[in-house]
């Protein structure tokens, strides 16, 4: 238990110290499954309760209720947050502050919906793109390296909090490298299995 | 006559070129709304070749084709095709609009923003 939260405080530590200064940045955090629910709280919390700061939650492995029930209940104001939900395939358009996309192969909606977002957005502004390893499972690894270089050429362009999110046992090497060499910091939550 | 036969084989060029720009966009853009949307714009773009095809073809061959009952130029059909396709490609933008258009969220996030009270920076205190 105690271990558990000393980590948790070294990760708020670690991504303050990293991010707090800058304005706009691409953050590339891999997580191991136990703590990727906390991180990705942890991360969202940071950014919108303490920063005030508006943003995108792009999911592909929880849906938009689960992730807003989540959110809400660890006090997070999710007013502030456009999700994009690309796991429910019954869904399709937009209820509330939530665009379901239908699928997580559809690539091409998930990049326009999320340059709609990001362009509705006033000031400082971020994106969470939860997750990379599960655009793997459904996506040919080409295709995917080819949507990160995109998406990362689009958060240098949208000027904006950048953060992708990724399983680091679930995520190839090469393209983990490359991911690694696109932004400006990594923070590894791998932690034993 | 002659500019006449040019002015309908380059429109012809033209439309054929679109059509080949708008199927190789295509096979890049995966299934989707934007997809479909193309593919609507391709069918619109494909009667209109057709009938300039069609017209151009008959300019140089100089055959009028009368179906009975169709009247004296068949080849306005596509263009009625044409139109009733492009109403089926608006309506589709209408529907990628309302999906895609986050303009009224941003407003609204931008209200409960301004509504919140500013963070005050956390000012350590110096040890004595």
């Amino acid at each position: 238990m105690i271990k558990k939260v000393v980590e948790m405080l070294e990760l708020k530590e670690s991504f303050k110290k990293e991010v707090k200064s800058l304005k706009d940045y691409i953050l590339l955090v891999t997580v191991d499954a136990k703590n990727y629910q906390k991180t990705a709280i942890d991360i969202v919390k940071f950014l919108v309760n303490e920063q005030n700061i508006p943003g995108v939650y792009v999911t592909l492995n929880k849906p938009y209720d689960i992730m807003q029930r989540i959110l809400s209940s660890n006090n997070i104001d999710t007013r502030l947050v456009i999700f994009i939900d690309a796991t429910s395939r019954t869904k399709v358009g937009k209820v509330e502050n939530c665009l379901y996309i239908g699928s997580p192969e559809k690539l091409s909606d998930m990049s326009v919906a999320m340059d709609q977002a990001i362009k509705s957005l006033q000031g400082d502004k971020f994106l969470i793109f939860d997750s990379l390893n599960t655009l793997s499972i459904f996506n040919k690894p080409a295709t995917v390296a080819r949507f990160i270089h995109f998406l990362t050429g689009k958060m240098r362009e949208w000027k904006i909090k950048g953060i992708i999110m990724t399983l680091e046992k679930e995520t190839e090497q090469a393209l983990m490298d490359e991911l690694t060499q696109f932004s400006d910091f990594r923070i590894d939550r791998g932690g034993e299995s | 006559m002659v500019h006449l036969v040019v002015v309908s084989v380059t429109t012809v060029i033209f439309g054929i070129a679109s059509l080949l720009l708008v199927s190789r966009a295509r096979n890049r853009l995966s299934e989707g709304s934007i997809r479909k949307y193309m593919d609507n714009f391709a069918i619109c773009l494909a009667f209109i070749v057709i009938f300039s095809v069609w017209q151009t073809a008959r300019g140089i061959v100089g055959v009028d084709i009368g179906i009975e009952g169709l009247g004296t130029y068949p080849e306005y059909i596509f263009i009625v095709f044409a139109y009733m396709a492009f109403i089926v490609a608006s309506f589709r933008v209408l529907k990628i609009s309302e999906e895609f258009g986050f303009k009224e969220d941003g407003r609204k996030i931008e209200g409960i923003i301004k509504q919140k009270p500013p963070i005050k920076p956390v000012v350590k205190k110096a040890k004595k």
